[in-house]
């Protein structure tokens, strides 16, 4: 690992060339999403799982193409139904004949097995299904039939949701929610942005012919760097600040939610404010670079009350609330 | 170079915490200057407007608290070096630099490849951190500080100047406690010269009765000589001063102390004046008790001179009633509008200029005295 050697400035300049490489790349097939392509790119430097939501036909699927065919990862897809299985996503046992004609149970890895994983309407998989995919993603490994096979590192998974079709879909419950480092919500293209998407993917996919920039080993090496990024102590008490800002119960806590965010959330929020900072080409996290993570960290990790959602009221917009009272007051 | 970021970066951080400190203070004097201007500003309007106001009393009312809150404030709220470091940063859009640079020296750590990466690109960012922070301008008064400290001395002035309530009320004559307040600062005379005064003005209306009386025996006899006159010449004109009062009035010059005739019992309880002389208003607190000061002859007995006594309009000027120990006296025209040459009439026709420089109130006093002495009829017993 890169990390365990002595660092020099070039490596850092290297890695945060290597960084913006790979979002131009990711820029120059998706339209109008400049915000999205940063904050996935951030999480998928950072290490964690990323929940895409958005209406179908925005690009979702594209993005996390585009995203495996510029890094070079061997990329799976997973399109969720009620009837989906487990072992769909796992594997399972099958049973096979060698040329000798032994017959013996072989397990036969399932997409889960692959570095990048996009789990597309994971909302409509059965809680079965999505305990199995979660678990997954929390331990980077399966076990099946008392045998653990570890899942490939890096590992991530990528899973969509679509936030109007409720009907026939079962809701990820907070705790599997909490397991994706951030939920980013895919918006809109502006007029502009469809016009240029038309100019450059009206009869073609331009994912698919995407060349990488950047392997898996140079990945690994921006990763480690991403880590060695400094943050203060007075930015890590600021994070535990924005942290306790969202739950009801702490001096200074919002009462519009039930649940705060978790620790993993503070976890989250710290990872990707380094690589933020090193997006930024910086050697040490800002108190901006928590300010511009902590709504796709947070947003999935609290919960409203029931009097605010029955006033209609959007944890985005409280959670930016709190974030602009949390930042005035530093 | 790490040297010297070590020695500087805890320097400037100290330098940017005090800065902190005092703005922080700033920013907190509005609702102690609010509270200043509001006590000062509302007591100097009702002071000149309305009601006399104890000033020192108001000047503490109004400094006491502010300066309370200020400093529990200065204390509580004295920011951390941390706090102050993080100030640094924001103010030199170091984007954390200065404040991971400075946890880094403050805490001497060992520092990482990647913290001594850091500490390079801050000592680099050094001498303009320096430059920025050295060239910070100090924090002036808004517009509202300066509003307020402009409102808080005119409410200061207010509160200094005498009143204009009090001398509306000493003018009515109405306002027991105007006058009394004006009593406090007006001036103390010594009684007993007060007393030889009245005693010489006594004399002067004893001589002129006789006088007249002996002008209107030579009346019937004119080729008598005159007599009356210190001259033998001049008899008295109208108009004119009297050879013995000018005398007396040039002595009274000389004397300023003699000058105030409003008298008074020094020492005595003022209620129990008042008692004794049950023939005036009540809360007299001013008598003439010539025998009892003097012991000169007079040509009135005891009782007649108890007869004479003021009323309480111009009393109170002339007494101290919280003390009992001073004769005063003020410089309000009497109801009378007599000026100082104003003539006083006593006897039958006699005239008596009085001294120029007696105040209003001693003149009405001497006035009601000969109006006294010119109904009293010796015939009777």
């Amino acid at each position: 690992m890169k990390a365990s050697r002595e660092l020099t400035e070039s490596d850092f300049q290297d890695a945060h060339d290597d960084l913006r490489s790979l979002k131009q790349a990711l820029e120059s097939t998706i339209v109008g999403q400049e915000g999205l392509i940063d904050r996935l790119l951030i999480a998928f430097i950072s290490g964690g799982h990323i929940l895409l939501e958005g209406l179908p036909g925005l690009g979702k699927t594209h993005l996390a193409k585009a995203l495996a065919g510029a890094t070079g990862l061997k990329f799976s897809r997973v399109q969720c139904t009620p009837d989906l299985m487990p072992a769909d996503i796992t594997g399972s046992e099958i049973l096979i004949r060698d040329p000798q004609g032994e017959q013996r149970l072989d397990f036969q890895r399932g997409p889960i097995f692959a570095p990048l994983v996009l789990v597309d309407e994971v909302n409509r998989a059965t809680p079965k299904t999505q305990a199995a995919l979660l678990e997954a993603m929390q331990e980077h490994q399966v076990t099946h039939a008392g045998i653990t096979h570890p899942l490939p590192s890096p590992f991530w998974v990528m899973a969509t949701q679509n936030p109007i079709e409720i009907e026939g879909t079962y809701p990820l419950p907070e705790a599997q929610l909490d397991r994706f480092l951030v939920k980013l919500n895919v918006e809109f293209p502006s007029e502009a942005a469809l016009l240029s998407m038309l100019d450059i993917s009206l009869d073609d996919e331009p994912s698919e012919h995407l060349q990488p920039v950047l392997d898996l080993e140079r990945l690994v090496s921006i990763m480690a760097t991403g880590r060695e990024i400094v943050i203060a102590d007075r930015i890590k008490q600021a994070a535990v600040t924005l942290l306790l800002a969202t739950h009801p119960d702490t001096s200074g806590g919002t009462s519009h939610f039930r649940y705060g965010a978790s620790p993993r959330g503070l976890q989250a929020l710290l990872k990707t404010a380094r690589i933020h900072a090193l997006l930024q080409g910086r050697l040490q996290v800002d108190f901006d670079d928590l300010a511009r993570m902590a709504l796709p960290v947070l947003r999935h990790r609290v919960l409203l009350t029931i009097e605010s959602e029955l006033d209609g009221i959007n944890s985005d917009s409280i959670l930016r609330q709190i974030i602009q009272e949390w930042r005035s007051r530093i | 170079m790490s040297e010297t970021l070590f020695k500087t970066l805890p320097r400037l951080v100290r330098r940017q915490q005090r800065r902190l400190w005092s703005a922080q203070l700033l920013a907190r004097t509005a609702l102690p200057l609010g509270w200043l201007v509001i006590i000062l500003f509302s007591s100097g309007l009702i002071h000149q407007g309305w009601l006399q106001l104890n000033s020192p009393l108001f000047f503490t009312l109004a400094l006491l608290p502010p300066a309370l809150y200020l400093s529990v404030t200065a204390i509580r709220q004295m920011p951390t070096t941390a706090e102050g470091a993080t100030a640094a940063d924001t103010q030199l859009k170091a984007h954390a630099l200065f404040l991971s640079a400075w946890e880094i020296t403050a805490f001497r750590q060992i520092p990482s490849s990647t913290q001594k990466l850091l500490l390079a690109r801050a000592a680099a960012e050094l001498p303009r951190w320096q430059e920025q922070l050295r060239s910070k301008p100090k924090q002036r008064p808004g517009p509202s500080l300066l509003l307020g400290i402009t409102l808080a001395i005119l409410g200061s002035f207010l509160l200094l100047l005498p009143g204009k309530v009090t001398q509306k009320a000493l003018e009515s004559g109405s306002s027991d406690d105007a006058k009394q307040q004006l009593s406090k600062d007006s001036e103390t005379i010594d009684p007993v010269a007060a007393i030889n005064e009245v005693l010489l003005a006594e004399k002067k209306a004893v001589t002129l009765q006789a006088a007249t009386q002996r002008a209107k025996a030579e009346g019937a006899h004119p080729e008598e000589e005159q007599t009356g006159s210190p001259s033998g010449k001049h008899p008295p004109e109208e108009g004119s001063e009297s050879p013995m009062a000018h005398g007396a009035n040039e002595k009274n010059r000389e004397n300023p102390a003699a000058r105030n005739i409003v008298v008074s019992e020094v020492g005595e309880n003022p209620g129990e004046s008042a008692e004794r002389h049950s023939g005036t208003a009540s809360g007299l607190d001013a008598s003439v008790t010539t025998d009892q000061t003097t012991g000169q002859a007079a040509p009135f007995t005891q009782q007649r001179y108890q007869d004479i006594s003021l009323d309480s309009d111009h009393k109170s000027q002339a007494f101290n009633r919280h003390t009992g120990q001073h004769l005063t006296t003020t410089h309000q025209p009497s109801e009378t509008g007599l000026s100082s040459a104003d003539r006083v009439t006593t006897g039958n026709a006699a005239e008596q200029t009085l001294s120029t420089s007696m105040t209003p109130d001693q003149r009405v006093l001497v006035d009601r005295y000969f109006k006294q002495l010119s109904q009293f009829d010796e015939s009777k017993p």
